[in-house]
């Protein structure tokens, strides 16, 4: 007779043991608010406000489709406030208030509630609301057009333009160590590298986002930016490392690939999803037609996540 | 923590983030620097981020603010930018406001009569402008012989912007030997 144990339950009270979504959330915002502060620091007042507004909108956003949809009000999971942080963190700080209300409405709405809420989404619904307001103001979005205003002690065009328009030559002042500690244009939290990594590893470590799709996203940005030098046209590709510390990369690999709802669950589609994520990126930007390929990279593995995570999975209750 | 701490918590969050971003964004507008930063030229051909600061100052390059921004000699304080006189509006036609500065500066009224008041009256773009086949327009014609004014061919080469704009950049690099002159080394292509 066949007598495998295959699921164990010992009988009440049970120990709940402590996380939760808003745990889990609220981690990843204090992780990411890590990357705020030199936006803030730089920036200023309207850094601040375009956060905050952000982060505020996006809860409003969620109350007011729990309301209509007569839903209990979710909120307090966190999830609408990590969506605020992370679009403003991506966004220039002269965003205008009316573009950030948009920004958050395509994120929490249309990115998100439309499917079902937490879990139901299939695009990280940032990347969604971010695909849209980019391509619908292209000038609101575009960081040279919108941090004309700003003069720092660095070179302000932004790197990844630069190196689309004028080649390799164009980026000569940009020092590895300037693009890691923020001497760049960009998004408000999206250019210090330094603070998204120690905010990507305290995630990792604490088991909040998967390392397999970080690591492997970058990885697979690194060996294909790498490929390019090696074997492209001489001096017309960028190097592999101005591609991780510029643009959106780090953002992308550790805050916006990772979302539990768009990502696969398996050890190795993660691995081949997060490669593609990485590769794709960097085939957009340097043979495609978008200045920074990640959103939609991300956008586009989140269309074939579903597909990717039934590589070979491992079967539910199968011991060894 | 309990479901209803995590909501209130939440409906605190939203009413004091609502707040400082409303207040901040009210009391930090992002305003246009008086004297500008950098300047984005928007035009068909594909944006052209232009250093204004790093082209005047001392330690940039130096330029005063005559050599780019002419027609205003009597009031040297008072320059215009470029886009107020060759409007982005506009960017195929010639400057639309031409009587602001010529007006005082020269003798339009003899030499163009025609160019003030009454039904065929002439714009300035009628006889200021570039020919396709670098003919003298027909306007011109119609009061002048071609033999006339076949000396003044440098005004009847006025400038609409993206002339006035080239000219302007690519005449400086070359005179300095310095700065980019081809196309696709300003414009965002």
């Amino acid at each position: 007779m066949f007598n495998q144990k295959k699921f164990i339950v010992s009988h009440a009270p049970f120990w709940h043991d402590g996380s939760s979504l808003s745990t889990k959330h609220y981690h990843i915002m204090l992780a990411a608010t890590l990357a705020v502060i030199p936006g803030f620091v730089q920036y200023g007042g309207p850094a601040v406000a375009v956060v905050c507004f952000s982060i505020a909108t996006a809860m409003i956003w969620e109350m007011i489709i729990n309301k209509i949809a007569k839903q209990p009000v979710t909120i307090g999971d966190g999830n609408a406030a990590l969506i605020g942080l992370l679009l403003a963190m991506m966004i220039p700080a002269t965003t205008p208030w009316w573009a950030v209300l948009t920004g958050t409405f395509l994120a929490i709405v249309i990115g998100k509630q439309i499917f079902g809420g937490l879990g139901g989404n299939p695009f990280h619904p940032v990347v969604v609301s971010m695909a849209i307001l980019s391509l619908s103001w292209k000038g609101i979005f575009d960081f040279n057009e919108a941090l004309l205003p700003y003069d720092f002690n660095f070179t302000m065009a932004y790197p990844l333009a630069s190196l689309k328009a004028f080649g390799p030559d164009s980026i000569s002042s940009f020092s590895i160590t300037d693009l890691l500690i923020g001497r760049q244009t960009g998004g408000i939290g999206s250019t210090c590298g330094i603070a998204l990594l120690i905010g990507g590893l305290y995630l990792i470590l604490r088991g909040f986002i998967r390392w397999e799709i970080s690591f492997s996203f970058l990885a697979g940005a690194f060996v294909t930016a790498f490929l390019f030098t090696l074997f492209g046209e001489e001096g017309k590709y960028a190097g592999p490392l101005f591609h991780i510390f510029t643009g959106y990369t780090l953002i992308g690999a550790i805050y916006l690939a990772t979302e539990d709802s768009s990502s696969p669950v398996n050890f190795i589609p993660m691995l081949l999803y997060g490669a593609g994520c990485g590769i794709m990126t960097i085939l957009i930007r340097n043979i495609g037609a978008y200045v920074d390929g990640v959103v939609l990279a991300i956008f586009l593995m989140n269309l074939a996540n579903p597909l990717i995570d039934k590589i070979r999975p491992k079967a539910l209750g199968k011991v060894a | 923590m309990t479901s209803n701490n995590e909501l209130r918590l939440a409906y605190c969050l939203t009413v004091i983030l609502l707040l400082v971003g409303g207040i901040c964004f009210a009391a930090y507008p992002v305003e246009k620097p008086k004297d500008p930063v950098r300047k984005m030229f928007k035009t068909s051909a594909g944006n052209v981020l232009f250093t204004h600061k790093v082209h005047r100052v001392e330690t940039g390059y130096g330029a005063a603010c005559i050599d780019c921004h002419h027609h205003h000699e009597e009031d040297p304080e008072n320059y215009k930018a470029c886009g107020d006189c060759h409007t982005a509006e506009l960017p195929k036609t010639v400057p639309q406001n031409c009587l602001e500065c010529h007006d005082s500066a020269g003798n339009i009224e003899d030499h163009h009569p025609k160019t003030i008041e009454g039904d065929e009256a002439r714009l300035c773009k009628d006889c200021h402008q570039k020919t396709k086949d670098g003919s003298i327009p027909e306007a011109c014609t119609e009061c002048h012989e071609p033999d006339e004014i076949k000396g003044k061919q440098k005004i009847m080469n006025f400038q609409n912007r993206s002339d006035a704009f080239h000219k302007q950049c690519i005449d400086c690099h070359k005179e300095y030997g310095s700065g980019p002159v081809e196309c696709s080394s300003c414009h965002v292509m």
